[in-house]
């Protein structure tokens, strides 16, 4: 049983859950989700990044009149990835068995290798 | 890895959809369903003290101010969240609404309040199936503003009038306002 350490970190899984909240193929700006989540630009973009190198999100930038906007969205293959990893966490929970006392991983955002338990 | 862990993981997802999926709804209907409920707040209650070319004209006021309103209530979601299917969704809104006024054009001259009845329940009929396919919320909506339609409608014209201006429209206002509430402490 293995999960997605792309997926697990706090701030990664968030925007995960949160893209994954909308309809397929559904996008969010950029903003709208920063404020959603209580985000800084910033720590957002890099999780973006990260998730977009992953294959699991597209960024779309366009404009809305005069106005640059980036559009986000889950790709097919990001909302298959989230939803093995929620199926996990679910089989992980209603398993009685004990977890390995592994390292929890990513908590900072440096460490994008795939975890498992 | 321990085991609360993982709970707090499926507690962020469940918090952080719920989160979306209230934000979605504010974005997309909490302008709109406070003005249709200003509108039959106004509208209804209205039918029973005016008559004639001043009934007409304040309709057409009312019902203009709501369809400009949920129009752009549309455009600046669109600014927010685009979905491929939005403009087929939008479309179909449309066909039905078409159909809806070409009804209530058909059966006003003869029968005013089967033809706002009409009218009311289909709308409500659109709402059920929104909660049916998106969110509850908005079956919740439907179903209670249909029953106060109906038993209004059973009773007579100036309950029915009264029963959906001010139960009704009441309940579009207290929903708009729910959805507001609901999501005012979402953001971090």
């Amino acid at each position: 049983m293995t999960l997605d350490e792309r997926i697990h970190q706090p701030t990664r899984l968030r925007i995960m859950a949160a893209l994954a909240a909308l309809a397929p193929e559904s996008e969010i700006e950029f903003t709208a989700l920063r404020d959603l989540l209580g985000l800084t630009d910033g720590n957002l973009s890099t999780h973006l990044l990260r998730l977009e190198e992953a294959g699991y999100i597209r960024v779309r930038k366009t404009f809305v009149g005069r106005k640059p906007r980036t559009f986000l969205a889950l790709t097919p293959d990001g909302r298959a990835a989230f939803e093995r990893y929620r199926a996990a966490l679910v089989a992980l929970l209603s398993s009685q068995l004990p977890l390995p006392a592994e390292s929890s991983g990513d908590q900072d955002g440096s460490d994008e290798r795939g975890g498992s338990l | 890895m321990q085991r609360p862990e993982l709970e707090e993981a499926l507690t962020t997802i469940a918090r952080t959809q719920q989160t979306v999926r209230r934000a979605v709804l504010r974005w997309t209907l909490a302008p709109s369903l406070a003005v249709w409920g200003l509108v039959w707040l106004v509208g209804y209650p209205a039918s029973l003290v005016l008559a004639g070319d001043a009934l007409t004209l304040l309709w057409i006021g009312l019902v203009t101010l709501g369809l400009a309103v949920s129009f752009g209530t549309q455009l600046v979601a669109a600014r927010r969240l685009r979905s491929p299917q939005g403009r087929r969704i939008g479309l179909s809104w449309a066909v039905a609404s078409g159909y809806l006024v070409l009804w209530a054009a058909l059966l006003f001259p003869r029968d005013p309040e089967l033809a706002s009845f009409v009218l009311v329940t289909a709308v409500m009929a659109g709402y059920v199936l929104y909660g049916i396919w998106i969110s509850r919320f908005m079956a919740v909506i439907g179903l209670f503003v249909t029953a106060v339609a109906v038993a209004g409608f059973l009773l007579g014209p100036v309950p029915f009038a009264l029963s959906v201006g001010l139960l009704g429209g009441g309940a579009l206002v207290v929903g708009s306002l729910w959805l507001w509430w609901s999501s005012r402490d979402d953001a971090r």
